[in-house]
């Protein structure tokens, strides 16, 4: 189903939501950075394309730090475990198509071999009103990475921009009822929208300015065939931030400990980074990847290799770009991936 | 503003909250549109808020009562540090008081320490730590004179760059992503360190010098231009000075090749634009530090940086408010504005080695404490702050310190409070509360100024705002820089730069020729151990050890040998070895690698801060025992 809903009339759409239901959306910071938020009072939801918010839109299903359970101690031997609060039912507005994949590949990750309950019941009581992208920012290269701009399935509705309205594919029954429920909004689309999507789509895919040629890194992290020099350099710009980590949609490392006062507590699962050597230091001291080159490559085979495509079921990487804006020293996928093409951009210095 | 300056390096990065639906603070984002974070973060800044969280926050005023700290109420506390303080004046004068600031603190905390100090108490003994590490580097940078200041934008934009005796991808992670794009702009970076750092090992030149000996190279260099006749002639005086410079021997004591010398200074004196990085590598002691600077902007100077567009000079590594602290009187250079003593008492107090001292001797009988580490766990330091009439300390953490007061007071974290920092391009930022306040904890500024209500002085400051606003009438520098302003601008306010003038002349006619010989260990402790620092551990850890994943990448203390020095010694890979100097001792494993020189060891110190010695040195002349 595809309907139109006019620009003048969405704000309305998007109070009702706010009012009656718990909606995420990326909101404009007095900062003028975009950031996906819990909308909360005064906040203003922002969705244009150019900007990109800081963040993914990971930290809404697979929490930075999220309790696993609370506990408390009972007399001399009994612990009371309580699990937190079940996830409730969530109304995602204006998630960009990457950031909606990047969603869609932490559901596999969660789900197999082991299911993860809290974050696949987070995203199947979310409903997806994405954002499909006709202006992509400099950072941006979805259009490499079978990430967007623009998708054909794994949303509720997707809003396509035509100027003065949204062109809404609805996909689900969940979306559907969601239009219905504001039917005095929206009109069903015509042939016109229909063509001005088309013609949007195709102009779009010229409007990306940064090619990165993820067949290249595929193809040598396959291979391993990665020159040395090319690890040495990274090692000696990367700062071990773990931003690279944090703001990517795909990336899943955490790690789990107690915060605890005397008799009670909570376990809690926080976000964590494979470029942080206490990542893989064992109980014995030994480190299996003590040189930081061994984790940043860790980190790009698991994104790029055949075998880790291939459990995945997908590139590990969804072209959002945000390696690239939070990279403090240019050790991004979109470099790293060019670098390996071109290995004459990294002849290092002196 | 709804957002704060990440509270440890001098970079300064503007972070923002990330909220949980409840509205509660989950984490913490740079922003993107911030001329120092520029999206990024470095591992410190995006766990930064966690330690405010942790359990460990002091939340209750404490007194010592019949030798036991018990909890108090704070108009409690507050009547009994006044009455201590009044009890010393009365007793023993003014000048029997110290007042220790931090350059973690606020420009507001460290202003109203300044000015209760001098014109409350009416002494001038107020100082911070940075007088161990930072501050004798800026008195001189700032003696030098204009122009000796370079921004963040000026090392992107700059064809050469000097890293002088620091780890920068480190101390000051956005000043090396600075360094790393104008890389790409094909900028020459020279890195100046004993050590291979990693930025040494993209240099493209990397001056392994030996520790101590910086001012050879720069008078090298500068020899090496002035007999090629590539210099101007109105720096005449100073090519007087260096004619009977030996080139042979300066390469002998610093152990840069002549070659290298000549080469970097004729690239030097090519490039446009040239901005030098200096870190606490070069700190020695006393007027050293004061003429390794000197030579820098001479160096700078006879090559045509000084003074002009997109050159300059840039303090890295130090704390998030070590420029401000030190611009808040925590310094040897106060404007004659600046809140003065009573008529009659002395404007330079002791500084900070010296209240050391003093208090090692017995000649202070009262100290107040903000927000600095100062290392209560040794001896002999211990027992002398334990027999202090009076020993105030406000802190967010329980420490050796705060265990050994009179009174204690629980201070809010800069993640609660408003205020401003200074960072290392002196660009003063606005924070804002992005948690609610900690129950029963009170910002410093709001702790001294009921301080001094009890003290019967008219400081009426009802918010921190007035506070700024008073910096922004009395410090020349911060002219104009108020608190309406500051809330405003999200990307800092750039405080006036000396402008592009040139430097003081007396740097040129001042020769300073006496040179201090290179540090040569040797009979009892034949080995030089260098000092570094681990970038997981801030300071002395009092925060980042309360962040988990810091915590986990701190690496323990272990000694590093050149292979030859181990084999010679019977040092092997992990052994455990004692490392032993004057004044003290330290066990640790051993790790071989080639990247120590021959003839010294070298440790990251920050995690075995109480083992060293009170003065921190870069370098300290050690034996190693096996054990």
């Amino acid at each position: 189903m595809q309907v139109v809903i006019e620009k003048k009339d969405f704000g309305r759409m998007v109070d009702a939501l706010a009012g009656d239901r718990t909606l995420i959306a990326p909101i404009e910071l007095d900062t003028g950075d975009l950031l996906y938020s819990y909308v909360l009072e005064g906040m203003k939801v922002c969705l244009e394309t150019d900007r990109v918010p800081l963040m993914s839109a990971k930290e809404f299903f697979f929490e930075s730090e999220e309790p696993l359970f609370y506990f408390q101690r009972e007399g001399t031997r009994d612990w009371h475990l309580t699990l937190p609060p079940e996830p409730e039912e969530r109304v995602f507005l204006g998630i960009r198509s990457c950031d909606l994949k990047g969603v869609r590949y932490l559901q596999q990750f969660f789900q197999e071999p082991l299911k993860d309950e809290t974050v696949i019941q987070r995203i199947e009581k979310t409903l997806f009103i994405s954002l499909g992208c006709p202006k992509p920012a400099p950072s941006c290269f979805c259009v490499c990475c079978d990430g967007g701009p623009f998708l054909n399935d794994g949303f509720d509705i997707q809003l396509v921009d035509l100027g003065d309205r949204f062109l809404c594919d609805v996909l689900t029954a969940g979306g559907e009822a969601l239009v219905s429920e504001h039917s005095d909004l929206v009109r069903p689309a015509t042939e016109d929208d229909r063509e001005e999507k088309t013609s949007l789509l195709e102009k779009v895919d010229r409007a990306f300015t940064r090619r990165s040629y993820m067949a290249a890194g595929v193809k040598a992290m396959s291979l391993d065939s990665v020159p040395e020099k090319v690890w040495s350099t990274l090692e000696n710009r990367c700062i071990g931030c773990g931003g690279c980590a944090f703001v990517c949609p795909t990336c899943t490392c955490f790690n789990v400990l107690d915060r605890s006062d005397g008799p009670g507590g909570v376990r809690v699962r926080t976000w964590d980074s494979c470029s942080y050597s206490g990542f893989t230091r064992e109980a014995s001291g030994h480190n299996p990847r003590s040189r930081k080159a061994e984790r940043l490559k860790r980190r790009f085979y698991h994104k790029l290799s055949y075998q880790s495509l291939v459990s995945a079921g997908r590139l590990g990487c969804v072209g959002c770009g945000r390696c690239v804006l939070a990279c403090p020293v240019l050790v991004d996928m979109s470099t790293f991936v060019t670098t390996l093409r071109d290995d004459e951009a990294y002849r290092g210095h002196g | 503003m709804k957002a704060t300056i990440c509270p440890f390096c001098s970079c300064g990065c503007r972070v923002l909250p990330r909220r949980s639906a409840a509205g509660k603070v989950v984490g913490l984002t740079p922003s993107r549109n911030h001329p120092v974070s520029m999206g990024s973060l470095c591992m410190r800044g995006w766990h930064a808020v966690e330690y405010a969280l942790h359990r460990d926050r002091l939340t209750t005023p404490r007194v010592r009562k019949n030798g036991r700290q018990v909890p108090c109420s704070w108009d409690e506390g507050i009547e009994r540090a006044a009455g201590g303080l009044r009890d010393v004046i009365e007793k023993h004068g003014p000048e029997k008081i110290a007042f220790i600031g931090s350059t973690r603190c606020s420009n507001e905390d460290n202003y109203l320490m300044t000015k209760l100090a001098r014109a409350v108490i009416g002494t001038s003994n107020v100082d911070a730590g940075g007088r161990l590490d930072f501050f004798p580097i800026l008195d001189a940078v700032e003696e030098a004179g204009g122009g000796a200041e370079a921004t963040l934008e000026r090392i992107e934009a700059a064809d050469m760059l000097f890293v002088i005796g620091s780890d920068l991808s480190g101390s000051s992670p956005m000043a090396a992503s600075r360094v790393f794009r104008a890389l790409e702009r094909h900028a020459e970076l020279v890195v100046v360190d004993p050590r291979p750092t990693a930025l040494a090992n993209l240099a493209h030149h990397h001056l392994r010098v030996y520790p101590g000996t910086d001012r050879y190279w720069m008078r090298g260099m500068m020899a090496c231009l002035i007999r090629a006749g590539r210099t101007d002639p109105r720096f005449g005086p100073l090519a007087k000075s260096l004619s009977h410079f030996s080139l042979p021997h300066a390469q002998e004591v610093c152990q840069v090749p002549l070659t290298t010398m000549e080469t970097v200074a004729e690239r030097l004196a090519r490039a446009r634009k040239a901005v030098f990085m200096l870190g606490t590598g070069i700190h020695k002691h006393g007027e050293a530090t004061r003429h390794t600077v000197h030579d820098l902007v001479r160096l700078s100077w006879i090559t045509g940086h000084m003074g002009t567009q997109g050159s300059g000079i840039m303090v890295v590594g130090g704390d998030n408010n070590t420029q401000g602290a030190w611009d808040m009187g925590m310094s040897r250079h106060r404007n004659e504005s600046f809140p003065g003593p009573p008529e009659g008492k002395p404007d330079q107090g002791m500084d900070y080695a010296q209240v050391i001292d003093a208090l090692l001797s017995g000649e202070l009988r009262a100290l107040y404490v903000m927000g600095d580490d100062l290392p209560a766990s040794q001896n002999p330091l211990r027992e002398a702050l334990s027999t202090l009439d009076l020993l105030v300390v406000q802190d967010i953490f329980r420490n050796d310190l705060t265990d050994l007061a009179t009174v204690v007071f629980p201070a809010s974290s800069s993640f609660e409070r408003a205020g401003s920092f200074t960072n290392l391009e002196r660009r003063v930022q606005w924070f804002g509360p992005i948690l609610d306040p900690l129950e029963n904890t009170r910002p410093d500024w709001d702790i001294l100024g009921s301080l001094a209500r009890s003290l019967n002085s008219d400081f009426l400051f009802q918010d921190v705002s007035e506070v700024t606003d008073e910096i922004a009438s009395q410090v020349p520098r911060y002219r104009d820089i108020d608190s309406a302003r500051l809330k405003k601008a999200f990307n800092g306010i750039l405080c006036a730069a000396a402008g592009e003038r040139e430097p003081q002349n007396g740097i040129l006619a001042s020769q300073e020729n006496e040179m201090v010989p290179a540090p040569s260990p040797g009979g009892e402790f034949p080995l030089l151990l260098l000092s570094g620092r681990d970038p997981s551990t801030w300071g002395t850890g009092n925060r980042s050890s309360r962040i988990t994943l810091l915590a986990r990448e701190a690496t323990p203390a272990t000694l590093h040998l050149h292979p030859d020095d181990a084999k010679s010694l019977g040092v092997k890979q992990g052994s455990k070895v004692r490392t032993v100097w004057s004044s003290g001792m330290i066990e640790t494993p051993a790790a071989l690698s080639e990247d120590v020189p021959r003839g010294l060891a070298y440790m990251p110190t920050q995690r075995v801060d109480g083992a060293f010695p009170l003065r921190p040195k870069r370098t300290l002349p050690v034996r190693i025992e096996t054990c």
